[in-house]
C-alpha cells in the first residue's frame, strides 16, 4: 500500500533502514528515532480517523507498539513509512470496531469545539473550517474522504482497508465531498 | 439539476478534493508519546522474554543453532570413542564401545530431525549451515576411520548388538569403511 502521503514525507531512507536494522534487534533507541521520525503523521491520521485527541493519542501508542512488535516480519517491500501508515489506520479502525465507541464520537456542538481547538493546537497551518466539516461527517463517509482525499489512498486501497466494494467507496466520497462542499459554503 | 448546474457542482467538488489534499499530514500530540508506547513494550515484552529467551530468533537461526548443537554433540560422541580406543587396553572395559554406540546413534538421529526439518529453508545462511554440518560430518567420519580395526570392529559390533535389542537388526559392516 503506498499513499501518496507517505510518498512525500521527508524520510532519509538509508538512516531510516539502519535504524530499522537495529530496531529489529531489539534496540529501543533505534525504534525510539523512528517514533521521533513518523509520530506527527501517525497522530495527524488518528486524530482525524477517532475525531478525538485521547483516542488518537492512544491509537498513536497502539500502532508503534504493534509496530515494534511486527518489526521481525517487515521485509522493506515498501518504506518503513508507509508500513507503519498502513498499520496504523488498521489499528484505528480495529480501535473503532472494538470499543463501538461511535457514540461517543463527534456528534454535539461541544464535541466539534473541542476537536477544532486540538486541531488548530496541533496543526496551526490548518483551514479550522474544513477540518470542522470533515469531522462533523457520518462514520462511513468521513473514513472514505480521509482515507482516500487526505491520505492518499487509491479506490481500490480503501476498499480494502475497510472491507466495502470499490463502487461503495465512490459513492460515500461523492456524498462525503459533497456535506463537505456544503457546510464550508454556508 | 441543469448541465451547467451538475458541471458547476463537479468543479466545486473538484475544488473541495484539491484543498483535502493540501490539508497538513503531520500534527503534534499534546504530550510526549514515546514514555507510553515505551512503557507498553517493555511490559509485553518481559513475559516473553522469561518465556522463550530466543524468541526473536527467526525460524532458520533456531534450525542453523539445532544443527550446529547436534553437530557438537556428535563431534563430542566421536571425540569420546576416540579417547576410548586410545585408552591403555587394560583399564577399557566392555561397556565403553556401547556407551560410545548410543551416543553415536542418539546424536545421528538428532542431526537427520534437524537436518529433514530444512526441507523446506532455502538461502545462503542455509547453504552455509549445510555446508559446515557436512564438513564436520567428514571430518568425525575421518577420525573414525583412523582407528586401528579391531577397535573399530568393536565399535561397530556394539553397534549391531544395539540395533538387535531395539528390534532393528542391521547388517554388520563386512569391512572397513572407505577413506574419505
Amino acid at each position: 500500500m503506498q499513499p501518496d502521503r507517505a510518498h512525500r514525507q521527508d524520510d532519509p531512507a538509508p538512516v531510516t533502514e539502519l535504524l530499522v536494522v537495529r530496531a529489529r534487534e531489539g534496540d529501543t533507541r533505534a525504534f525510539e528515532e523512528l517514533y521521533r521520525t513518523h509520530h506527527r503523521r501517525i497522530y495527524a491520521l488518528a486524530l482525524r480517523m477517532t475525531g478525538d485527541a485521547a483516542r488518537a493519542e492512544e491509537v498513536t501508542q497502539e500502532a508503534f507498539v504493534r509496530a515494534w512488535e511486527s518489526l521481525p516480519g517487515f521485509r522493506g517491500e515498501s518504506s518503513f513509512g508507509t508500513w507503519l501508515h498502513g498499520l496504523a489506520v488498521h489499528v484505528a479502525l480495529r480501535h473503532e470496531r472494538t470499543e463501538r465507541r461511535k457514540e461517543a464520537r463527534i456528534e454535539t456542538a461541544d464535541d466539534l469545539s473541542g476537536y477544532a481547538a486540538e486541531v488548530r493546537r496541533a496543526m496551526p497551518e490548518t483551514s479550522i473550517g474544513l477540518e470542522r466539516a470533515v469531522a462533523a461527517l457520518p462514520d462511513g463517509a468521513r473514513r472514505v474522504l480521509v482515507l482516500h482525499d487526505i491520505q492518499g489512498y487509491r479506490y481500490e486501497e480503501v476498499a480494502r482497508l475497510l472491507g466495502i466494494a470499490v463502487g461503495t467507496v465512490k459513492a460515500q466520497l461523492h456524498r462525503a465531498r459533497k456535506l463537505v462542499m456544503e457546510a464550508v459554503g454556508r | 439539476m441543469s448541465n451547467d448546474e451538475m458541471l458547476n457542482e463537479d468543479e466545486r467538488l473538484e475544488e473541495i478534493a484539491a484543498r483535502l489534499r493540501e490539508l497538513p499530514g503531520e500534527a503534534e500530540p499534546a504530550r510526549d508519546l514515546w514514555p507510553g508506547v515505551a512503557a507498553r513494550i517493555a511490559a509485553r515484552e518481559a513475559p516473553e522474554r522469561r518465556a522463550a529467551p530466543a524468541s526473536r530468533l527467526s525460524r532458520r537461526e533456531r534450525v542453523l543453532l539445532q544443527i550446529a548443537a547436534a553437530l557438537a554433540i556428535f563431534a563430542g560422541g566421536v571425540m569420546v570413542g576416540r579417547g576410548t580406543v586410545e585408552r591403555p587396553a587394560e583399564i577399557r572395559t566392555a561397556r565403553d564401545p556401547f556407551q560410545t554406540a548410543a551416543e553415536v546413534q542418539r546424536t545421528g538421529s538428532q542431526y537427520i530431525a534437524a537436518l529433514s526439518s530444512l526441507t523446506s529453508e532455502q538461502g545462503p545462511a542455509l547453504d552455509q549451515g549445510r555446508e559446515a554440518a557436512l564438513s564436520t560430518l567428514y571430518g568425525a567420519a575421518y577420525e573414525l576411520n583412523k582407528l586401528p580395526s579391531e577397535d573399530l570392529s568393536q565399535v561397530l559390533h556394539a553397534v549391531s548388538a544395539t540395533q538387535r535389542r531395539a528390534g532393528n537388526p542391521v547388517r554388520p559392516a563386512a569391512s572397513r569403511p572407505v577413506p574419505f
